[in-house]
């Protein structure tokens, strides 16, 4: 067995991992067996107060995960969170996780946040993963094809989607009408309004309302969604889906390339020259490098 | 599945292995086999199957060894269930606060009384279960190595 704690970076870890046990395709992911090879040994058993736990003591661990968890991939993602804390924090310890500790995502250097990385890459290995993501609008339908491909949480797989798309989009997750928090793919520019209330113009909004939202995704203003001084005109791509249980609304954002330089910079700003762009010459004379 | 520049195909390999002494064509070798009831398509389709599950199992034999093991573990504790009495419960507590499960219990109960709030007394009894399990693994490890 490889040592454990040889690797910090969490992601790294899980990806080793599964290139060590030659892991190819997403039915392969067994978690159970993985915890096991690992030296962790899962079982489960009914837990009032956590989603699931771990005592640990060197390279011995016992996963207990909550046996009243009634999906699948709440179940797995929950031991591989678990197994994340076995393979990367303390050697002996006693670890207690909620269910809310598996939807951190957003807090720096904390290690519920690096289990739950380790957790995604794991269930969701980048090299397995976008072999499934071709180029194209991103859709929640393809979210759910790919949660129920890698057997994970609708959640956890649309922020990974985000994670290892080429396209700009992010991932939203507003509750009781408040927007939560997000994840972006690298080439999305701009920042969601997180900590306000849903803008009615967006169609997250209006689950909350008691409408049914629509199975497409839809064009809706992008000064709904992002901060900035953006053009009224601006349309953003939404595609929301509700988890009605939680309370929480799941949306994908995608801007789309006719769309995502619309959006007005510096236009009232007097430090910044105003360029004609339809114009092939700049100010002084020169040709437009682009 | 396109296959690899180079490589022979199924009705080469097959024919080099023969070592057909009459030289006899690809053509009139599938003609032969066909004569026989043996369809070729389906042949290779099957031991490709073969082939490949084979591969497989081998490279994830790992999986299987886990699962054995997992099953083992399960057995073994099952039949080493601690007391759950909530007069001996308390009895445990103050031994894991004396540090009598060794390396690591004070912190085990530092994190009891810090999130105790979310402990119920069966998830504590659990917990405790846990842990005596947790040693008895330990135990069996050493006396494994």
């Amino acid at each position: 067995m490889q040592d454990r704690k040889t690797f910090q970076v969490p992601s790294g870890k899980a990806e080793e991992i599964i290139k060590n046990l030659q892991i190819r395709e997403p039915t392969e992911i067994h978690i159970m067996e993985i915890a096991m090879e690992r030296g962790a040994f899962v079982r489960e058993r009914h837990l009032d107060g956590s989603e699931a736990r771990l005592v640990q003591k060197g390279n011995l661990g016992i996963i207990t995960v909550n046996s009243t968890i009634p999906e699948e991939g709440r179940k797995r993602f929950a031991i591989a969170h678990e197994l994340g804390h076995f393979e990367l924090h303390n050697t002996s310890q006693l670890i207690l996780c909620s269910e809310e500790d598996m939807f951190i995502w957003n807090e720096s250097k904390s290690q519920e946040l690096e289990a739950n990385e380790f957790a995604a890459s794991i269930l969701m290995p980048e090299e397995i993963f976008t072999r499934f993501i071709k180029p194209e609008q991103p859709h929640m339908s393809k979210v759910i094809e790919l949660a129920q491909k890698f057997r994970t949480t609708l959640t956890a797989t649309a922020l990974r989607y985000v994670q290892l798309s080429i396209e700009p989009c992010a991932v939203v997750i507003s509750k009781d009408g408040i927007v939560k928090w997000y994840k972006k793919s690298t080439s999305f520019n701009f920042h969601v309004k997180v900590g306000e209330k849903l803008n009615p113009y967006t169609y997250a909004f209006d689950f909350y309302d008691g409408v049914d939202l629509p199975d497409r995704p839809q064009k809706a203003p992008a000064y709904a969604w992002l901060y900035g001084n953006i053009n009224e005109e601006a349309e953003i791509f939404e595609h929301s889906l509700a988890l009605a249980s939680y309370g929480v609304v799941l949306s994908l954002l995608w801007i789309h390339d006719e769309i995502r330089y619309t959006f007005k910079r510096y236009e009232d700003d007097d430090e910044y020259p105003k360029y004609d762009l339809t114009n092939p010459f700049t100010p002084d004379g020169k040709r437009w490098r682009w | 599945m396109e296959e690899k520049r180079g490589r022979k195909s199924f009705i080469e390999c097959l024919s080099d292995f023969i070592s057909d002494p009459d030289n006899l064509t690809h053509e009139e070798l599938l003609a032969k086999l066909k004569e026989e009831g043996i369809d070729f398509a389906q042949l290779e389709k099957r031991v490709g199957e073969i082939v490949r599950k084979g591969v497989a199992e081998r490279r994830l034999g790992w999986q299987r060894k886990a699962r054995e093991r997992q099953e083992e573990i399960e057995k073994i504790l099952e039949f080493k269930q601690p007391a759950k009495a909530a007069q001996d419960l308390m009895m445990k507590i103050k031994e894991i606060l004396k540090g009598s499960y060794g390396q690591g219990a004070l912190s085990y109960a530092e994190t009891y009384f810090r999130k105790k709030e979310s402990l119920s007394e069966k998830d504590l009894e659990s917990l405790i279960e846990d842990l005596e399990h947790l040693n008895l693994l330990e135990e069996l490890n050493k006396k494994e190595d």
